[in-house]
């Protein structure tokens, strides 16, 4: 069943204002944020060699469903671009140009992502979710990913 | 073992996490890796996670060294995050 829109927004509102006190301590940059769309966007940039990344969340249906989670070239501004991610040591930023993990709604097999094995109702309760539960958590994720030298290898190709 | 020595082997810091914060005692020779265990479990988090505690320099703290080992004293601040594990499909 579909989330009312109020509902998803007041969430997201709530969780952005997290984010805010995340965003003086790390750097990050809230670009955009869409309400009627429940669309926000956020500008991450690499301690390590200062590229740049901007994160798109879509969140309607939130938290029933995983924000729809998704790259945007800092040049073109087209969403979805396999140079636009960050590359890992392992596997959470997908060569197919999604994140690997319950948190993200691309990788669900329902948006024909690889995980058909993953239902998006019960995305709170993957045993693999681990803390990423919520928007600050997942930048989080993301922005530690892009820190630590033992992580990050640089932008994908 | 009297009480006043029995103290001195224990540190109380506070685990800060998004989701609050956590004051909590360890022995001062307990692993790192005890400590991201004993935090999961306190804040409920799956067993799934790739979960790391960070110094309050953002130091990345390694799971097989001990508290002690990082000179903390007590009331020193600790950061707890989730990296999320790669559940990579064929990527």
């Amino acid at each position: 069943m579909a989330v009312d829109k109020a509902i998803s927004l007041s969430i997201v509102k709530l969780e952005l204002e997290k984010c805010r006190e995340y965003a003086d301590k790390y750097g990050w940059e809230i670009l955009t944020f869409d309400e009627d769309a429940l669309l926000f966007k956020v500008k991450l940039s690499s301690p390590l060699n200062g590229e740049i990344f901007i994160v798109s969340f879509k969140c309607d249906n939130y938290r029933e469903w995983p924000p729809y989670i998704d790259f945007i070239d800092p040049d073109s501004g087209q969403e979805g671009l396999k140079k636009s991610y960050p590359l890992s040591s392992d596997g959470f930023f997908h060569q197919n140009a999604l994140i690997c993990h319950p948190c993200s709604r691309k990788a669900y097999g329902d948006l024909k992502g690889p995980h058909g094995d993953w239902k998006l109702v019960d995305w709170e309760n993957n045993p693999k979710i681990g803390a990423l539960k919520s928007i600050p958590d997942i930048i989080i994720a993301i922005y530690e990913r892009i820190s630590q030298p033992e992580v990050y290898r640089g932008r994908m190709k | 073992m009297n009480y006043e020595h029995e103290h001195d082997q224990k540190l109380t810091i506070l685990i800060e996490s998004t989701q609050g914060d956590w004051e909590a005692t360890f022995h001062k020779t307990a692993k790192i890796s005890e400590v991201i265990e004993a935090t999961r479990q306190h804040f409920g988090f799956s067993h799934e996670g790739n979960y790391q505690l960070k110094l309050a320099t953002g130091e990345t703290m390694r799971p097989e060294r001990t508290l002690v080992s990082y000179q903390l004293k007590d009331g020193d601040h600790l950061t707890f995050v989730d990296l999320g594990v790669a559940v990579s499909y064929g990527g």
